[in-house]
């Protein structure tokens, strides 16, 4: 017991001793343990019964799958408006890179074009990252 | 984070059920006081910190180490807990503790007229009837504080609080309680 008086104490014994001796938690024990691992026991069990059944796993798998290709859309989509919007300035850039003035040329927006390379680059990358790739071949998608 | 190194190896060789049991060990008895100190039911708060220590369970894999174990034990328990009040319409905010900051003479508490039932009976006091009075953040804190052996530091370490904020609120609840209590100590 590290309960030291203090002002409190000292001017208000009765209430502080009744404060010690009244406030009181549930002890922790051997059943509370064995009850945490029993729920955890009945968690597992929900999971293995999951696992087991293909048709809760696949639709869990597609759900997280079409969210992590929108949010990488997404992603891709920003890059690509900022890659366009900085066009004007990376031009110079792409013509020192000895870009072919002719087959930029033969695009009508070649900005446009450049972007939407870069945009599904990063896509590509972002599924291969995000290990997606190998979902979609295990989801026959 | 020194207390609990032994437990990397553990988390390390991925024996999650073996690093649970140890933290049920060493802050069990914290989480229940912590639960309990914010439902103020007994059976809530042994089912609410056990929900706490199966989600601590499901959290351990994704441990990177950063944060103290207890420290993490502690945001879930109070978490799991505030959205068990929530969803009984009761809310807890330390955040409102701030705000309380110059109502240090604020109104005598509602349970005034309750007096009687909550003074002395056998020369000692009905605390539970005395701490339904406080508000909801003041009674955390003193709860806390007589749960943990009268250390602020403790109490501000599991409520995630600056240390002066838990003295704060402990010497105004204190004070409204004592409030209460003075007229039946000099009758007595």
């Amino acid at each position: 017991m590290k309960h030291e008086p203090d002002d409190f104490s000292r001017q208000h014994p009765a209430l502080d001793r009744a404060l010690r001796d009244q406030v009181k938690a549930p002890k922790m024990d051997g059943a509370f343990r064995q009850q945490v691992f029993a729920r955890i026991a009945a968690q597992r069990a929900e999971l293995a019964r999951v696992a087991a059944s293909p048709g809760a796993a696949l639709a869990r798998l597609r759900t997280q799958f079409v969210l992590q290709v929108l949010n990488l859309g997404a992603i891709a989509l920003v890059a690509g408006l900022l890659l366009r919007a900085a066009w004007p300035t990376l031009e110079p850039f792409a013509a020192s890179m000895s870009l072919e003035m002719s087959f930029v040329g033969s695009i009508p927006h070649s900005g446009l074009a450049l972007s939407m390379t870069a945009a599904a680059a990063a896509l590509a990358y972002g599924l291969h990252r995000a290990r997606l790739l190998g979902w979609v071949r295990g989801l026959g998608l | 984070m020194t207390r609990d190194k032994d437990l990397l190896a553990l988390l390390e060789r991925r024996d999650y059920d073996a690093v649970l049991e140890a933290l049920m060990l060493r802050y069990g008895q914290k989480a229940l006081n912590l639960a309990y100190s914010m439902v103020r039911d007994h059976s809530l708060a042994e089912d609410l910190a056990q929900v706490s220590f199966v989600k601590m369970w499901q959290a351990l894999p994704r441990y990177d180490g950063r944060a103290q174990l207890s420290s993490l034990l502690y945001t879930v328990t109070r978490n799991t807990c505030l959205s068990e009040l929530r969803k009984r319409g009761r809310t807890v905010s330390l955040d409102a503790l701030t705000d309380a900051d110059n109502d240090d003479d604020a109104a005598p508490l509602s349970l005034a007229d309750d007096v009687d039932h909550a003074g002395r009976a056998d020369d000692s006091y009905d605390v539970q009837k005395l701490l339904d009075g406080l508000p909801e953040n003041y009674r955390q804190v003193v709860s806390l504080f007589y749960l943990e052996d009268c250390s602020v530091e403790e109490v501000a370490q599991m409520l995630d609080v600056p240390l002066n904020t838990v003295k704060s609120l402990l010497h105004r609840g204190r004070k409204r309680l004592a409030a209460v209590v003075q007229p039946l100590e000099k009758a007595s």
